[in-house]
Parts: structure tokens; C-alpha cells; sequence
């Protein structure tokens, strides 16, 4: 890749940092207005300028003490927990036997899985509602993690599927000659090895269960356990006036977590496609 | 002409599953519009919302999923068609 470098000249160098400047100033610019927006004080709110005459953290201060907004992100972590934990616990085993396994009817059922993704999601949340309702799922986190599912479990089992696919075959072979189980195998062979796609796939079900707005708002009353998209929702819609220095910095709080953890993550994710090589 | 067509699979899975995505969108509009003014920017996604929650009319609002799901999937065929030769060539490879 290096190479590429070199032989590129110095005008093709100003266009392409010069077109990767405009594409992140229109990706960050939302972001600033939304950072500086945050710290206005209420009266400033409308005033068309990038940086607050006053610095002030009143709507800091009303949107954790008033809305009591650090709640709705505490609901919103675990509800992004569960659903990674709990389609790992699916996604990882099924994607296994997808990837490595012969039967009949495997192509079928796996295209019947992944075309899953492609169905409008909105029908499904007025028969979800009714039978949550129906099994006492409605209103609570296990039920929130279950309804998170059908988003994720395609897409982890049509990712990882090609990952276990590609590794080396007779892999669990060997490892049985070793004296492995075929289980063992899976568990002590092929997992260490698929860790690096398995640490991004719980990244992306974390923000599946985090950003979604769909079935958590239709899923959740008042009192059970909303998300932090939800309130946002809530309070940009709700009231006589929206408070838009407050929704600000609720759109701020929720959204550090997710960068952090990616922050975080990254390297894992580097390995992923590291490890793509054979 | 050389890298493209490598990573031509990935595209049109990236191409159909968003088109699918994007058809059946239902936050970003019914956050920024709720579908109005009137009927104005309700998108079928809305509308089926809108049948089944405001008016509690199950069947309308079935119905316009229905037509959703045709709509998607007419909409994808061809690039599904695409996609599935795609496997094929890399199977014989």
C-alpha cells in the first residue's frame, strides 16, 4: 500500500486530502454545532453563532437532576449488553454449523435466515406488541433484548458464517485427533480464533440494542424501562416548547458511550480484517 | 478496472440491503415530520404505523406492509439477480 503513496503526485495528494476535508467537515460539522450548542445558556439558543457568548451548564444540570437522564443511559447500556450477550449466544454457534457443517437443507434455511434482513421491520412491531403483551414480555428488558434480536441474529449469522467458512478446514479434525470432542473443538478451536469478528459483532448488537428507537419505544411504557433514544424522542416532541439546549446535550450523552467503546475496541476490529488474509 | 469488480459482491449487498433498510425507514422521518404535514411525507413505513397506532386499523395497516414487502422486494430483485451470479462465478472459481 505504501507504494500507492509514493507514486501518487502532489496535486493528486491536494484533491484526495482535499475531498477527505469536505466529506469530514459535512460528517462533523452537526456534531460541533450540537457540542457547542450544549453549553449555551437558554436565551442564546437561537442566536446564530458557533460559540456561546456565556459558557453555561444549566442544561446539563436540569437534563441529569430534572430528567434524570444518566437513568435512561444506565437502560440503555444494559439494554445494548443484553442483546450483544444474548445473540452471541445464538449468532455464534448457529453461524458455526452454517460455516462448517453439511446437512440438508442448509442453503435454504440460510437464505431463509438472511433474507429476514430485508423485511420491513415495522410489521413485525404490532404482532410483537400483542404477543409481548400476551407472555409478559411487554414492558421489560428481557423483553427488549428478545425483540432487539431480530435485527441482529441475521446479520451476526451471515457475518460470521463466512468468517468460520474461510478458516482452514479439517481444523476441528486435527483437534480431535488431540482428543477433542467435536464440541471442545468448537469451543477451545474455533472460538479463540473467531474472537477478533466475534468482539466487532457484539460491538454492532451493543448499538443495535443502544440506537434503537422502533422497538424500544413501542415496546416500553413510561414507567418500564425506557432507553435514552426514547426519552430524546420524548422530549423533542413532548412539552409546549422543545428545550433544545437540554436535547443537546442528551443527544451528547448518548452518544459518547458508543465512540468510547469503540475507541476501545478498535484494535479488535483491526484484527479482523487482518486475520481475512487466507 | 481492477479493484471494483473484487469487492462488486460486497457493493450489492451493501446496495440491497440498504435499499431495504432505507424503504422500510421509520425513525428519522417520524422523528422529524410524525408523517405530516396531512399525509405529506408519510412513507409507507409511517402509514402503516399510522394505520395500526392512531387509527387502530389492523387491516389498512397490514395491508400497506404487505404492499411494503412487494415493493421491496421488486425493487431489489434486480440487484439480487446480480448478487447470485456473483456467487456463482466465485464458486467456480
Amino acid at each position: 500500500m505504501a507504494m500507492y503513496t509514493q507514486r501518487s503526485t502532489f496535486t493528486q495528494k491536494v484533491l484526495g486530502y482535499g475531498g477527505l476535508a469536505v466529506v469530514l467537515l459535512i460528517v462533523l460539522i452537526p456534531y460541533g454545532y450540537v457540542a457547542l450548542t450544549a453549553f449555551k445558556p437558554a436565551e442564546e439558543i437561537f442566536d446564530i453563532r458557533w460559540f456561546p457568548r456565556v459558557w453555561s451548564l444549566d442544561a446539563w444540570r436540569y437534563a441529569i437532576e430534572f430528567e434524570q437522564f444518566h437513568l435512561y443511559i444506565y437502560n440503555s447500556m444494559i439494554a445494548g449488553i443484553g442483546a450483544a450477550v444474548l445473540a452471541l449466544c445464538v449468532a455464534v454457534p448457529g453461524a458455526y454449523v452454517f460455516g462448517r457443517k453439511q446437512f440438508r437443507g442448509k442453503d435454504v434455511m440460510f437464505y431463509i435466515i438472511v433474507m429476514a434482513l430485508l423485511f420491513p421491520f415495522v410489521l413485525l412491531v404490532v404482532p410483537f406488541t400483542i404477543l409481548w403483551v400476551k407472555i409478559g414480555l411487554y414492558d421489560t428488558m428481557p423483553g427488549l433484548w428478545l425483540a432487539y434480536q431480530v435485527f441482529i441474529i441475521p446479520f451476526a449469522i451471515w457475518i460470521l458464517r463466512a468468517y468460520f467458512a474461510e478458516l482452514p478446514p479439517f481444523l476441528e479434525e486435527c483437534a480431535m485427533v488431540y482428543g477433542c470432542t467435536a464440541f471442545k473443538a468448537f469451543w477451545r478451536v474455533m472460538l479463540p480464533l473467531a474472537k477478533p469478528i466475534i468482539t466487532s459483532l457484539m460491538f454492532l448488537a451493543f448499538l443495535v440494542g443502544w440506537n434503537d428507537f422502533l422497538f424500544s419505544n413501542m415496546l416500553t411504557t413510561g414507567e418500564g424501562p425506557r432507553t435514552a433514544s426514547v426519552i430524546i424522542y420524548v422530549s423533542a416532541v413532548g412539552g409546549e416548547r422543545v428545550e433544545w439546549d437540554v436535547l443537546m446535550v442528551m443527544t451528547l450523552m448518548a452518544g459518547i458511550p458508543p465512540v468510547l467503546l469503540y475507541i476501545v475496541a478498535q484494535g479488535q476490529f483491526l484484527k479482523t480484517f487482518a486475520v481475512r488474509g487466507y | 478496472m481492477v479493484t471494483l469488480p473484487h469487492i462488486r459482491g460486497a457493493m450489492l449487498a451493501a446496495v440491497i440491503i440498504r435499499i431495504a433498510w432505507n424503504l422500510a425507514k421509520i425513525e428519522q422521518p417520524f422523528q422529524l415530520t410524525g408523517g405530516g404535514p396531512g399525509y405529506e411525507t408519510s412513507v409507507l413505513s409511517i402509514l402503516t404505523y399510522r394505520f395500526a397506532y392512531l387509527s387502530g386499523d389492523f387491516g389498512m395497516a397490514f395491508t400497506v406492509g404487505l404492499l411494503l414487502i412487494v415493493v421491496t422486494f421488486v425493487l431489489i430483485a434486480p440487484f439480487l439477480r446480480g448478487f447470485q451470479k456473483q456467487i456463482k462465478q466465485a464458486r467456480r472459481r
